[in-house]
Parts: structure tokens; C-alpha cells; sequence
């Protein structure tokens, strides 16, 4: 009786020192993997003039400006302290877009750098137009110009850094009806210097 | 013998049910408007508008007729005008949905280069014909075979009257008319007859 005991002991030991060494072998390998953090996310990153695919346009950012009067007038010609940013698109999908739709909201974030404060939160306005024209027809390039309102206080900055997120066509969450949205996957970072215009 | 029978009766329903799944149609075939279809030159008829187109022009430019000035919009592509009749029903009616459908499926809303005036835009009222321009913009290569639809809601226009037109443009006919395109085409604004 004494003997069965103690090989039942002598299991249950064995089993214990197994599932023990698997353990650390797991957590040796996922420390030497880089343990439970997060991963580095690499941002892909594009130069200027570079033109960069979102799924829905061909977006290339040509140049960054600091100027005292609004070139699209949507701020009625007052004098002030704006970002204008400008860009040449190609709408590649088959169906016409707007550029404030396809290019403004969560599509297009503007920092002062990578991962810096978003310039276009911290505008009074955030206008995206070219003229008049808002309107990106099917493969007809179109030149865009985005300008923000700095307020007062805020420095302005010696570069800026153009987030371009992937878009999808897709139905909403509470409609079915197919339409284009942002997602939050980058199709890249395009970091410019803001020049000064006369 | 039988629990093999009812297995593979339940194993077909469940097929069937996956099959039966597959062929409901996508939410925007299901919800799409009810078209009228017809040909330049031909009333096309709906149950709040009738449209008549008789022409259709292009250029390179787009202006104004006795606009201010001389103020020219380009494009890289081609303007097309498409000129037509428009009568309302039973009430007055705007064409808020006014597009080009390509052979190729592609979909061109009207130009942002149009001034006041364009039909699609001005509409008209219950039995009165209005006579004027609706404006694209698109590449000359996508011009033939180009069909134009309009309806009188924006957005989605679920199960909505809609009217869908022929522009009878063949191949070689939108190539002569590329061809022959003037520097820039002029409009008038949209007039009752």
C-alpha cells in the first residue's frame, strides 16, 4: 500500500516539474520574443512628391506654406495666420468623390511631426478645397489645397507631417449602403518643411 | 438506416439553407430605384418627371453664355453638356441625382464647374417644360457609350423613380465628337419653353 502511495507521489511530482519547465520555457521564449508590450508599429513613410495609394485616391503632397491670407478664400480674405497645404489627386475609384469626404475628417491628419499635435484639431476651421472645385472625378487630376486657421499662441511649426489613412468601400455600421470610409490602417506619413510664402 | 437518412436530410437542408442565403440580392440591387430607360431623342417617362434629351456637346473648356466676363473652367478631361427637356408630374421637381454611367460602370456626378443655371439643378414645376444644360466633367475616353441618369432624390434613392438615358454615343461617333471638340463650350441657363 506504502509503495502505490509513494509512486502516485512520485507522479503527481513529475507532472507538476513538467507543466513547470513548459511554463518557463513559454515565458523564456516570450521574453526573449520582447515580452507582453506592445509591439513597435512600423508607419510606412513616403516623400513629397511621392505619390502615395490610399484605395480610394492617389494622393501626392507637394508642398507645405506659411501664408497671411487664405488662397481658397474660405476665410473670407481675413488677414491671419495660415497652414496651407498642397496636394495633387487622382481619384482611382469608379465613382465620383468630394474632396472634403475623401480627404478631410479621420482620412488626412496633419501634426506639426510624426505623432505631434494635430494641427488640424487645433485650428478654428479645417477647409479643404481648390477654388471652387471640390468635386475629384474619376482619374481627372485635380490640385487640392487644405488650409488651417492657426490660432493664437500656436507656434508655427518648421515641419509637418501628413497622416494618409487606407480607405475602404464598405457598407456602414447601421446602413447597408456601400460607401467609402477611412480606416485606421496608414498608407504612409509624408513629413514636409512649411515654408513661408510671400 | 434511418438516423443515416435524417443525418443526410438535415446535411441537404442545411446546404440549401447556405444556397438560399448566397441568392438574396446585395442591399443596393434590392433597394435600387425603379428605372425608366429610353434614347436620346426619346420622352422618357417616371412618376414624378419626364425627360427629353436632344443633344449632346463637348469641349475643353466650359463658360458661361453672356456670363460676366470671360471666365473659363477647365479641366484635364472633356466637359459634357447634355441638353434636355425636363417636366414635372404632380409637383415641382430638382434632379438631386444627375450622373453619367460609363460602359466601363464608372460613375460621374455632375461638374462643380457649372455655374447657377444647370437643369438638373433649376428643375421645373408640374406640367412646364424646362430647356437646359447638365454638366460632367469626365476623361474622352470613357465618353462612348456613356448613358445619363437622373433622379429626383439625393442619396440613396431607395426604390425612388429614376430615369436612365441612351446617349446613343458609339464609339466612333465619340470619337468624331472628341475630335471636333471646340476650345470651350457655352451654356445657357436652364429656360421653360
Amino acid at each position: 500500500m506504502a509503495g502505490s502511495g509513494g509512486r502516485r507521489r512520485g507522479g503527481v511530482v513529475l507532472r507538476v516539474a513538467g507543466v513547470a519547465a513548459v511554463l518557463a520555457a513559454v515565458l523564456g521564449a516570450v521574453t526573449a520574443l520582447g515580452g507582453f508590450r506592445a509591439a513597435p508599429v512600423r508607419v510606412p513613410t513616403a516623400r513629397p512628391g511621392v505619390p502615395v495609394p490610399n484605395g480610394q485616391l492617389v494622393i501626392t503632397t507637394r508642398a507645405a506654406r506659411y501664408r497671411h491670407t487664405d488662397p481658397t478664400d474660405t476665410y473670407d480674405r481675413d488677414r491671419g495666420r495660415y497652414l496651407v497645404l498642397a496636394f495633387r489627386v487622382t481619384n482611382v475609384a469608379p465613382q465620383t468623390a468630394t474632396a472634403d469626404e475623401a480627404m478631410g475628417g479621420s482620412r488626412m491628419t496633419v501634426t506639426g511631426r510624426p505623432g505631434g499635435t494635430v494641427i488640424s484639431e487645433l485650428s478654428t476651421d479645417f477647409a479643404v478645397g481648390a477654388g471652387h472645385h471640390i468635386y475629384l472625378q474619376p482619374d481627372l487630376p485635380r490640385s487640392v489645397l487644405m488650409v488651417a486657421k492657426l490660432p493664437r499662441g500656436v507656434p508655427v511649426p518648421r515641419t509637418v507631417a501628413v497622416t494618409i489613412h487606407r480607405a475602404e468601400y464598405r457598407p456602414g455600421f447601421t446602413d447597408e449602403h456601400k460607401a467609402w470610409w477611412g480606416t485606421d490602417e496608414v498608407a504612409a506619413v509624408v513629413t514636409l518643411p512649411v515654408r513661408s510664402a510671400r | 438506416m434511418r438516423r443515416a437518412l435524417v443525418a443526410v436530410i438535415c446535411a441537404a437542408l442545411l446546404v440549401a439553407v447556405v444556397a438560399a442565403n448566397r441568392l438574396i440580392p446585395e442591399y443596393d440591387r434590392k433597394m435600387r430605384p425603379i428605372g425608366t430607360t429610353g434614347a436620346i431623342g426619346e420622352t422618357v417617362r417616371t412618376s414624378a418627371f419626364d425627360i427629353k434629351v436632344d443633344r449632346v456637346t463637348v469641349g475643353r473648356s466650359l463658360a458661361e453664355k453672356d456670363g460676366l466676363g470671360d471666365e473659363r473652367e477647365r479641366t484635364p478631361g472633356l466637359f459634357v453638356l447634355v441638353w434636355a427637356d425636363l417636366t414635372g408630374v404632380d409637383q415641382p421637381v430638382t434632379l438631386d441625382t444627375a450622373y453619367l454611367r460609363t460602359a466601363d460602370g464608372h460613375r460621374y456626378d455632375t461638374t462643380d464647374a457649372m455655374g447657377f443655371g444647370s437643369l438638373d439643378e433649376t428643375g421645373s414645376d408640374p406640367g412646364l417644360t424646362r430647356y437646359g444644360a447638365i454638366g460632367f466633367e469626365l476623361p474622352p475616353y470613357r465618353l462612348a457609350g456613356a448613358r445619363l441618369v437622373v433622379a429626383p432624390q439625393a442619396g440613396e434613392n431607395r426604390l425612388g423613380p429614376q430615369a436612365e438615358v441612351d446617349l446613343g454615343l458609339s464609339a466612333d461617333g465619340a470619337r468624331r465628337l472628341v475630335a471636333q471638340a471646340p476650345a470651350v463650350v457655352r451654356y445657357d441657363q436652364a429656360v421653360y419653353r
